[in-house]
């Protein structure tokens, strides 16, 4: 007993069986990423624009990722495209590319920006203590301008040891450079480049703490949604990753032996799978790089 | 939709007889995956009510050790969870005990018990053989399903014995306290209960998920030639809505599980305000998070599941109403529609749950508005069902005694649902007993009366053997007379003003004393527990009978309630591929009393009208079907 | 007929190689939208909400390009537009519902 329309289509609905379910499958991801961005608006509504960070993220590193997921994505079709023409060859080139685009996407988000997130520093100052690290926030030029508080000293922390030993009472931060001069316009907006942290080291009394932390997912919403969204999506990348390998190596590519078009289908619904991955990554990309 | 092509023939592929573990446990045949199913969603439905009957206990006699079993209670859960009365003998439930009971006899019976029997055991073992296809889409997947919930089973089930018990915040998991709970000395920081039912609960939901991926795509490719969509069983359509609401309601939960998993776990606020205090000391964390987050993304999907928990069982009384009236069904195309706007509007009405929540007047009167509304599609189901007993020859099947014991339940149950629609009128009816007494109706007095009447009406199919009718008639007066002695009394504990999730049943509090007709509040609770055990006791009968008559029972024929459906024209219990010749299909699902037939139902499946009582196919001599609509 | 033949035909190489340079423009198109969505963001906009309104809106356009072409659903059998669009309805009725219950509330959030 063979189950039908696994590679014909049914002729009333026009659509072979994984095409529908990958379909399905994607209107299911949709309303799994929609409840994700839902909570990342009502976060940030119900949040106040001192303790909303901005530009805090890697912008060109993002935008080069995403111009890497783009390009497997479209590596993909050309793998695609190769099976449906029996360019067998042409396929592994091009999934391998695609797989070579998603492992370096990976790599640039979970061994680069995550790690360099991780080694960040903030410190967010209780309300009487603003007066206090006035130098360092230049909340009195801000004021003037009709912008919003700063309420948080970030950069790396030198005293690593203050986190933990009870005893420690201040924190030693070498400071971000928008700290070291915050009355510079040039800090106004959130810039392209960030400038590297600077050499000046800005002690903290623990007492005139509201709350510390690296910028792990503890730190803040911001840092909480996002850390969220994005290691969702890095799972489901891996999870393209190896369903892309799984064809590309002979225990799946084995089968446009005996069937070519039933790999093709088979690539056809992964590509779309994949690309349901890059749609999720252009809303990810803007809504946290860029807002 | 137009008609669809001529079956595919297929050459005989020679299979390999698979081994032991491929047939019977690892198997990808969805008739072994249903039975699976079947049998594991009935025993965590026992298991549930178990602790419930435990739960009863400590309601009908607060501060007394559990007799017979109290010293086996206490080495199971341990002495900090299981107390000793006043006498010494061990065996009373703590609170903590007696709420992580609460929280996971909801759990088990809701995502363990009944969805996995009426959407899954049901669903995988009828709905392929009802449209005339061999297997489900995608046998595979199918087998992972299953194994993804019955590892979400064992995982909650093992929550019980990690130390600090089960999880105990609720099955609503309501954040700040699911995200205290279970944490500090005597907690493991992960592998404690709370967390890990959030872990439990992303394999039931990916089991769900890949479940009705599968489902919608097999009845919409695998309908055998002639089966159009006006000419599906009820049944069938039954399944799609609810796979839908599966498919596009689960995920906003699993969100919400994975941002509550980060609170447990990473330290995060996603649903914790600023200026939190905890047990008197102030929380340090970066706040800013909402408590009601949880509960809009949680009450997403928990309203559509209700719907999830009742369509099957519509479904599958509509099959053995129209199959014992020997009519067809009344109003079929106003049902199937009337399922569509339902599933609809389930996505619409979830914040009834959250009328407490400080809702303003304009939303709350939105969810009002949407919640009376889907009122109507409800009574539309159940006054077509009721209507479809009228004039026929009703015969009181074991099935059909349960099937049209659902109809005044669910009715009961759907009644009591509309004060609490109102928001003025939920104000005092919010976590009271009225609620649990409502929503009970719906799911045990209806859908579990409908998941029997299903076992009884398919066990022929699936074994070749008939259950036992006496057995099933005691089951039946015994399980009617008890499930509506528990269920009644609660609406009047409600009104009076009795709280749900009380530790000790309300003994500490004044109104429980209110004297309702000559008991008091306090008194039905002793009322009900003995009606639970008596429930409990009722069930014997069918386990007996269910097991016994596998290997016991009557041998059956292939049709032995003489019905239309494509799954009676299969032998009993159908082979691998189902149907020895692939099925057409020639007219409408519940022909009975055809006039001028000779038979008091015509087999959707059988070319000819009248005549063949025993309704076998003859694909060969069939006319080639050319009017088919 | 068997339903599932070993031995399909390679599609017209002819189609195949409109598409793969329609997919090919396809990610220029999408990269350089990128770059666009990450220069509107730096421009000093008057109010924040139309600052989002922009670049969101960019991101709208490339998804729509993504979905569209990419994923085929331009040509694609009507019944997955069918189960699309209730997907975004219920996506948005999520959105829409939960944003008028935590605006339109008492006092407590």
């Amino acid at each position: 007993m063979e189950i039908p329309y696994i590679v014909t289509p049914r002729e009333d609905t026009g659509l072979w069986n994984a095409k529908i379910a990958i379909w399905l499958f994607i209107a299911s991801e949709v309303m799994l990423f929609g409840g994700l961005f839902s909570a990342y608006v009502f976060l940030r509504i119900g949040a106040d624009a001192s303790h909303w960070p901005h530009g805090l993220l890697n912008v060109p590193v993002g935008t080069l990722n995403t111009a890497i997921l783009i390009t497997s994505s479209i590596t993909a079709v050309l793998a695609w495209g190769a099976l449906k023409m029996r360019q067998f060859s042409k396929y592994k080139f091009y999934m391998g590319l695609t797989i070579l685009c998603g492992l370096t996407f990976l790599t640039i988000k979970l061994a680069y920006e995550y790690p360099q997130k991780f080694q960040h520093f903030g410190v967010f100052i209780k309300q009487e203590s603003l007066g206090k690290y006035e130098p360092y926030l230049g909340n009195a030029y801000l004021a003037a301008k009709g912008l919003p508080p700063r309420i948080e000293i970030t950069g790396h922390l030198h005293n690593k040891s203050a986190l933990t030993d009870p005893n420690a009472k201040e924190y030693e931060v070498a400071v971000d450079a928008v700290n070291a001069d915050p009355t510079n316009p040039e800090f106004d907006c959130p810039r392209f480049i960030q400038k590297p942290v600077t050499g000046k080291i800005v002690t903290i009394d623990k007492e005139d703490v509201e709350y510390a932390s690296v910028f792990a997912p503890r730190h803040s919403s911001f840092f909480a949604i996002y850390f969220t969204i994005t290691g969702l999506h890095a799972l489901h990348v891996i999870g393209g990753l190896i369903v892309f390998l799984y064809f590309w190596l002979p225990c799946g590519a084995n089968l446009y032996k005996k069937d070519p078009e039933h790999l093709a289908n088979r690539v056809e619904v992964s590509c779309l799978y994949w690309h349901f991955v890059d749609l999720v990554w252009i809303f990810v990309f803007p809504v946290f790089y860029l807002l | 939709m137009t008609d669809t092509t001529h079956a595919p023939s297929h050459e005989t592929v020679h299979h390999e007889e698979p081994g032991f573990w491929h047939k019977y446990v690892f198997s990808v045949d969805h008739k072994v995956i249903g039975i699976q199913y079947a049998i594991t969603g009935l025993v965590f439905m026992f298991l549930g009510f178990t602790l419930m009957m435990v739960m009863r206990w400590q309601l009908a006699y607060p501060g007394q050790s559990l007799p017979i079993f109290g010293a086996l209670f206490q080495k199971l859960f341990g002495s900090a969870m299981v107390g000793v009365d006043a006498n010494g003998h061990p065996g009373v439930m703590s609170p903590d005990l007696y709420n992580s009971f609460g929280a996971m006899h909801g759990t088990i019976m809701v995502f363990l018990g009944v969805v996995p029997t009426a959407f899954a055991a049901f669903g995988n073992y009828v709905v392929p053989l009802q449209i005339g296809a061999g297997d489900m889409a995608f046998p595979k997947l199918n087998a992972a399903s299953y194994w993804s919930f019955f590892v979400g089973g064992v995982i909650m089930l093992a929550s019980f014995f990690i130390p600090g018990g089960a999880a105990k915040s609720g099955w609503t998991s309501y954040s700040p306290l699911a995200i205290f709970a279970d944490k500090g000395p005597g907690f493991y920081p992960i592998f404690n209960g709370q967390t890990v039912w959030i872990l439990g609960m992303v394999f039931l939901i990916s089991s769900s998920l890949l479940g009705s991926v599968n489902t919608i795509t097999t009845i919409i490719q695998l309908r055998a030639p002639g089966m159009t969509w006006m000419r599906l069983p009820f049944f069938v359509w039954t399944q799609l809505i609810t796979s839908f609401l599966l498919l596009l309601a689960f995920p906003p939960l699993e969100s919400a599980a994975i941002m509550q998993f980060m609170d447990r776990v990473a330290g995060t606020s996603f649903f914790l305000p600023s200026g939190l205090v905890v047990n008197g000391i102030h929380i340090v964390n970066s706040g800013g998070g909402s408590p009601l987050l949880w509960q809009h993304l949680f009450w997403f999907l928990a309203h559509p599941e209700v719907y999830v928990l009742i369509l099957p069982a519509i479904g599958i009384v509509a099959e053995i109403i129209a199959n014992n009236t020997r009519k067809p069904l009344w109003g079929y195309k106003a049902m199937v529609y009337a399922i569509f706007v339902l599933g609809f509007l389930s996505f619409v009405v979830w914040a009834h749950h959250m009328y407490l929540t400080g809702m303003g007047a304009k939303v709350s009167s939105f969810f009002q508005t949407t919640t009376v509304l889907i009122s109507v599609p409800s009574v539309i189901l159940l006054t077509a069902l009721m209507i479809s007993l009228w004039g026929g020859s009703i015969r009181f099947t074991v099935p059909m005694l349960f099937a049209v014991a659902f109809l005044p339940q669910f009715g009961i149950g759907g009644l009591t649902g509309i004060p609490l629609a109102f928001s003025a009128v939920d104000l005092s009816l919010h976590d009271t007993y009225y609620v649990i007494g409502h929503f009970h109706y719906v799911v045990a007095p209806g859908t579990i009366f409908a998941i029997f009447a299903g076992v009884y009406y398919w066990f022929p199919k699936a074994t070749g053997r008939m259950m036992n009718e006496f057995l099933g008639r005691v089951h039946f007066v015994a399980s009617i007379i008890c499930i509506n002695c528990i269920f009644f009394p609660m609406f009047i504990q409600g009104m009076i003003g009795m709280h749900r999730r009380w530790y000790d049943g309300g003994a500490s509090y004044d109104i429980s004393k209110t004297i309702v007709l000559g008991h008091s509040g306090l008194e039905w609770n002793t009322f009900m527990s003995h009606a639970a055990w008596g429930l409990g006791l009722a069930q014997l009968p069918f386990i007996f009978n269910f097991f016994w008559s596998i290997w016991n029972g009557d041998k059956a024929s292939r049709n032995p309630w003489h019905a239309t459906t494509l799954e009676w024209a299969a032998p009993s219990p159908p082979p691998h591929g189902n149907f020895e010749e692939p099925p057409t299909v020639y007219r409408g699902p519940y022909e009975y009393s055809v006039p001028g037939a000779d038979e008091d139902f015509t087999p959707q499946g059988q070319a000819e009208p009248g005549g063949a009582g025993s309704a076998r196919l003859h694909s060969a001599d069939a006319p080639e079907p050319d009017t088919l609509h | 007929m068997n339903p599932n033949p070993s031995t399909h035909a390679p599609a017209d190489p002819h189609e195949i190689g409109k598409n793969v340079k329609t997919q090919v423009r396809v990610g220029i198109t999408l990269v350089i939208f990128t770059l666009v969505a990450v220069a509107i963001s730096y421009v000093p906009f008057h109010s924040q909400r139309a600052h989002i309104l922009a670049v969101i809106g960019v991101a709208a356009l490339n998804a729509l390009i993504v979905a569209g072409i990419s994923m085929h659903l331009k040509t694609e059998k009507k019944i997955i537009g069918q189960f699309l669009v209730f997907t975004i309805v219920f996506v948005i009725g999520l959105f829409a519902l939960t944003a008028l219950a935590f605006f339109d509330s008492t006092g407590l959030h």
